[in-house]
């Protein structure tokens, strides 16, 4: 009896030993491993940090970007550095209010911008559209994240 | 900034300069004639007017 | 008064010393007290002392382009807002005699006194830019050697017709380029 016990404890050990030396992953530690997960790090291991990736510019100038569907929030195609958006300062509508775009040569806001959540018009900017980069954002020279084969309406072409 | 204010501060800035000019000739005098008392011009009695 | 009659006394008086020790003795001492007298006025003009009375301003330009670039070419306080010209600065440092008052007066003492100020300031220091051209810009930002091949395309639209032709000056558009903003409403090209 004692040895039929003694012969399977060696053998539940001897394959426990096998699992471990099998093991994927570097290392030993199997909880540093990412399990040939690949991520948005790459396939750097969880115990790794992964060197930083260059950071994306923004282009200083381009001329305006087509938009993809109908009430797109028109893409910014400057930057913006440094341009104040507060209670106290909206430069945006420094250059894209209806009274200076003509003169600065920029686009104008909507006429959606006038309209109180209700549709009533208002007699100027609607303080829910005042921040404007809530919905429209400036572009960097990233590529997109995942890839998609997104293709625009027939009409936007 | 007023008109006012401006001239004034120009009048007072301008009428600083030879101030400015004369202080650092009196301080300046007086630090060297202290120097060349100390050396030079020792009167042979101490000073008493 | 007594002092004053013996110092002038000794000037008037002719010296024991050589002539060259004398001439020696005032072209030295001259030369310390106008190096004493501008390091005195520099000292006013550095950052930290700014930053006594108007802290929160001083923390806001950290963020901007003058205070950290590409280059590392920068502005500090008084490159913007001290003339360069010596006589220009005299009349700054003499106006500054105001600004000693609001000191011991506390009139910005506190963060929010200083909010509470800061429209007021904001304007006199745009009216002054304007009314000199905007002179500490163009101390460093020449507009003769601008290249509009470098500019993007909306600066070289702005540059080259409206600062071209003198009718603005930069401070005119680039309010704001080195602080945040008080409130803006009712001033010209603002919402």
């Amino acid at each position: 009896m004692m040895k039929k016990k003694l012969i399977l404890a060696l053998i539940g050990v001897s394959l426990f030993m096998l699992s471990l030396a099998n093991a994927d992953g570097v290392g030993e530690n199997i909880a540093s491993s990412n399990g040939g997960v690949a991520s948005l790090r790459g396939m750097s291991e969880l115990n790794v940090t992964r060197a930083a990736d260059q950071m994306k510019r923004v282009q200083r100038d381009r001329s305006p970007i087509d938009r993809d569907y109908v009430y797109q929030p028109p893409l910014i195609p400057h930057q913006t550095r440094h341009y104040e958006l507060s209670l106290n300062a909206n430069k945006c509508l420094s250059c894209h209010s209806w009274k200076y775009a003509g003169e600065m040569g920029a686009t104008k806001i909507s006429v959606t911008h006038f309209q109180s959540r209700e549709g009533q018009v208002l007699s100027d900017v609607s303080p829910r559209r005042y921040f404007c980069l809530q919905c429209h954002v400036v572009q960097a020279d990233a590529k997109p994240l995942v890839e998609n084969n997104f293709k625009r309406v027939e009409a936007l072409r | 900034m007023s008109t006012m204010e401006n001239i004034f501060w120009h009048v007072i800035g301008y009428g600083v300069m030879p101030v400015i000019f004369l202080a650092g000739f009196f301080g300046v005098s007086v630090v060297s004639l202290w120097i060349l008392s100390r050396s030079s011009d020792k009167e042979p009695v101490s000073s008493a007017h | 008064m007594k002092w004053i009659l013996l110092y002038w006394h000794k000037l008037r008086s002719p010296s024991n010393a050589a002539v060259g020790a004398v001439l020696g003795l005032g072209f030295v001492g001259g030369i310390m007290f106008w190096g004493a007298f501008n390091t005195g006025m520099e000292a006013t003009n550095s950052e930290a002392f700014c930053s006594g009375c108007h802290a929160p301003i001083v923390r806001e330009i950290k963020e901007t382009i003058h205070y950290s670039n590409r280059s590392g070419v920068r502005a500090i306080c008084s490159d913007c807002h001290v003339p360069h010209a010596w006589t220009d600065k005299i009349v700054r440092k003499v106006q500054a005699s105001k600004e000693l008052i609001a000191f011991a007066m506390g009139t910005i003492s506190t963060d929010e006194k200083f909010y509470a100020r800061r429209k007021h300031l904001a304007v006199r220091e745009w009216q002054r830019m304007e009314e000199n051209d905007s002179q500490e810009c163009r101390n460093c930002h020449n507009f003769e050697y601008m290249d509009f091949s470098e500019q993007g395309q909306r600066s070289v639209r702005q540059h080259s017709t409206a600062l071209a032709s003198g009718e603005k000056t930069c401070i005119d558009c680039h309010k704001g380029v080195a602080h945040e903003l008080p409130d803006m409403s009712n001033v010209p090209g603002w919402h």
